[in-house]
């Protein structure tokens, strides 16, 4: 059965719980979805953006280094890192923006924790000529500061946000405010599979590109998939990595952020240590108090940083389609090392909770691919302040061979 | 004109909520009672802030519903929650405890009609009323599924906006009003961006009650309970 069904229901998770005032707004964007996205014509302009804007597709990169240090794999990093405004978050904005531009919306509000969102969508409203207000906690707007400067370039307006935890969350919930108060001129371009139907099915459909790339990268690899993993935070990069795989027998795994402790107030980790119910316009997995109070989060990265998931994953973890594990903040900073060192890679430490997994994972069959949905450029100060965490010695030996040199580069 | 004023439960505090709610007891035809919640996504900033101080000082559902049943109100109750808190007390045992303290009504703002129809009839089983909204936004074709619904009273949002914001077009207000009227015999009670009794001049021969919160709310700050009084009294003689 295609989920979610015609309620936005995937299973028992999903639908619509939002205020009276935006409901004429729902229902029309669905209507509007189904009748424009399906187009030929919108399809068209949408693939000719992801390949000329974004810079689509993006590699499936054989991460030698890492193959011989965890003796796994082979491993396979689909990197997102690549796209423009580096994060896999511009397919969803580049396919929302095109979208309400043929709604004929002149306004754009999105919210962001890590900066990754705010970034694509105050890049793409540059280049579509809508105007963008991006809602962002004041935590995170202190502790992205790079992403910050970049979305005022593009033209957007950062407005930081000083309820509650001032973390994605709270973020979430001013840009509903402001879509409750504007939702005739302005599209609220949510940035991951969360909030009322259709945002996760419509959010998913904009990310599902990056696993059907990745199967057929896999096919012209010759390889078959034996494990996909990736980081959940709202889950839009999980969801685009995994839906194509779903039809497949490919082990799933979803990695959460396990923070400093499982104390409440101290991870991320939805799945879990939450439970079912409503927030932000959908029925699924909430980090909540005993009376139903949402509990605030803690994550060193701050795009996981965020106490519901899109409610598909919800879905899928009920199913047992996928797993659903957590990583803690050392192991997502050690990890970050690890690929910078190893591959020369510099990750977002959202998708260095993924990367760390593998030190987990035992020996596969087949091939494991990893989903680098960002670059680290972002988190550099983050890192740098958790600097005894992980950080390896000088990498060169005294011939000055990389200490994972394999027989193969030194013959 | 009926008067429903909103009291935000345990503002400013436990003790000062209790005496306030006997002075509301005096004044109003229905008093509407908001359970805090972390991310009350429909009410503007003073509520949300009240909200946050409430929660701060660790608000319980099970006090609150003792001392709504120790009261006793002569006047009937709307609860009023967000959806979660209900869910993560148990529907049932959460409607089950709204009768036993009295209460008569149940608001949810972010259930709307689409997702209403399990929560309705559970309602109706504990003997309580499900409160329908209508938006200037709603069409006309959900609007007379909502009205051929309805219950209680209807609750009629005056603006495309959250609590405390200011009402643009009174006319499309009014309209609205009256096209309800002309679909059912619920009354119309209006709500969101009434700051004081002059501004339901618009709106006399149009509906059949006024709900008022982020003022009182606003006035509880002041900390002038007669100033509140006089507010009440506003309203009473409208």
């Amino acid at each position: 059965m295609n989920l979610p069904d015609s309620r936005g229901y995937f299973g028992k998770y999903g639908g619509r719980f939002v205020p009276e005032t935006l409901m004429e707004a729902l229902l029309q964007l669905e209507e509007d979805y189904e009748g424009v996205a399906a187009s030929l014509e919108f399809q068209k302009k949408l693939s000719s953006e992801l390949k000329e804007f974004a810079g689509r597709p993006t590699p499936l990169y054989f991460a030698k280094c890492l193959t011989e240090k965890y003796r796994i794999g082979p491993i396979y990093i689909k990197r997102e890192d690549l796209c423009h405004t580096g994060a896999h978050k511009i397919n969803n904005c580049i396919g929302q923006a095109l979208f309400a531009s043929h709604l004929g919306k002149k306004r754009i509000v999105a919210e962001t924790g890590a900066g990754q969102h705010g970034v694509a969508t105050a890049a793409v409203c540059a280049r579509l000529g809508l105007d963008c207000v991006v809602y962002m906690g004041t935590k995170d707007v202190e502790r992205q500061q790079l992403n910050v400067r970049r979305m005022k370039y593009f033209g957007a307006e950062v407005r930081p946000v000083n309820q509650g935890s001032q973390t994605l969350k709270d973020a979430i919930n001013e840009a509903l405010r402001d879509w409750i108060s504007n939702v005739d001129d302005t599209h609220y371009l949510i940035g991951s599979v969360v909030g009322p139907h259709p945002y996760p099915m419509m959010v998913r459909n904009f990310q599902k590109i990056i696993g059907e790339e990745t199967l057929e990268q896999l096919e012209q690899h010759r390889e078959k998939a034996s494990v996909a993993i990736a980081c959940v935070g709202g889950g839009s990069n999980a969801i685009g990595m995994f839906f194509a795989f779903l039809k497949t027998d490919t082990r799933l795994i979803g990695v959460e952020a396990g923070g400093k402790s499982d104390a409440s107030g101290h991870h991320s980790a939805t799945l879990k240590r939450g439970k079912p119910g409503v927030l932000h316009g959908a029925y699924t997995y909430v980090l909540q108090h005993a009376q139903g109070q949402i509990e605030d989060t803690e994550s060193v990265a701050p795009g996981l940083d965020y106490a519901a998931v899109g409610p598909e994953h919800s879905h899928l973890k009920e199913t047992g389609r996928v797993e659903y594990t957590t990583v803690s903040d050392q192991d997502a900073l050690k990890a970050f090392h690890t690929l910078a060192d190893c591959e020369g890679i510099l990750p977002a430490l959202e998708s260095c909770h993924a990367v760390a997994y593998l030190e987990k994972l035992e020996k596969q069959d087949g091939a494991i691919v990893v989903n680098l949905s960002g670059r680290g450029d972002k988190d550099l100060s983050i890192v740098a302040e958790n600097s005894s965490v992980g950080v390896p010695p000088a990498r060169l030996t005294q011939t000055g061979r990389p200490r994972y040199s394999s027989a193969e580069e030194g013959s | 004109m009926k008067f429903f004023p909103y009291l935000l439960a345990d503002y400013p505090d436990r003790l000062r909520f209790a005496e306030i709610l006997d002075l509301t007891v005096q004044y109003a035809d229905t008093i509407e009672i908001g359970i805090p919640f972390t991310d009350p996504v429909a009410d503007g900033p003073v509520i949300a802030t009240a909200s946050s101080k409430v929660l701060a000082t660790g608000f319980s559902l099970d006090s609150l519903f003792q001392l709504l049943h120790d009261e006793k109100s002569s006047v009937p109750l709307a609860l009023m929650s967000y959806a979660n808190p209900i869910l993560a007390y148990g529907r049932a045992d959460f409607l089950q405890a709204c009768t036993d303290c009295g209460a008569k009504y149940l608001i949810v703002p972010d259930v709307p009609f689409e997702e209403s129809e399990e929560w309705r009839g559970v309602t109706k089983e504990h003997g309580l009323a499900w409160i329908s909204f209508v938006s200037l936004l709603t069409g006309e074709e959900r609007l007379r599924r909502i009205t051929q619904t309805a219950e209680g009273f209807l609750y009629l949002l005056s603006l495309k906006g959250i609590t405390g914001a200011s009402i643009h077009s009174p006319e499309q207000v009014r309209d609205k009003a009256l096209k309800i009227r002309k679909q059912t015999n619920v009354p119309v009670a209006l709500g969101f961006g009434i700051k004081n009794v002059k501004d339901i001049d618009p709106y006399r021969e149009a509906i059949d009650a006024v709900i008022v919160g982020s003022k009182i709310i606003e006035l509880i700050d002041s900390n002038d309970v007669e100033e509140l009084r006089q507010f009440y009294e506003s309203f009473r003689s409208a």
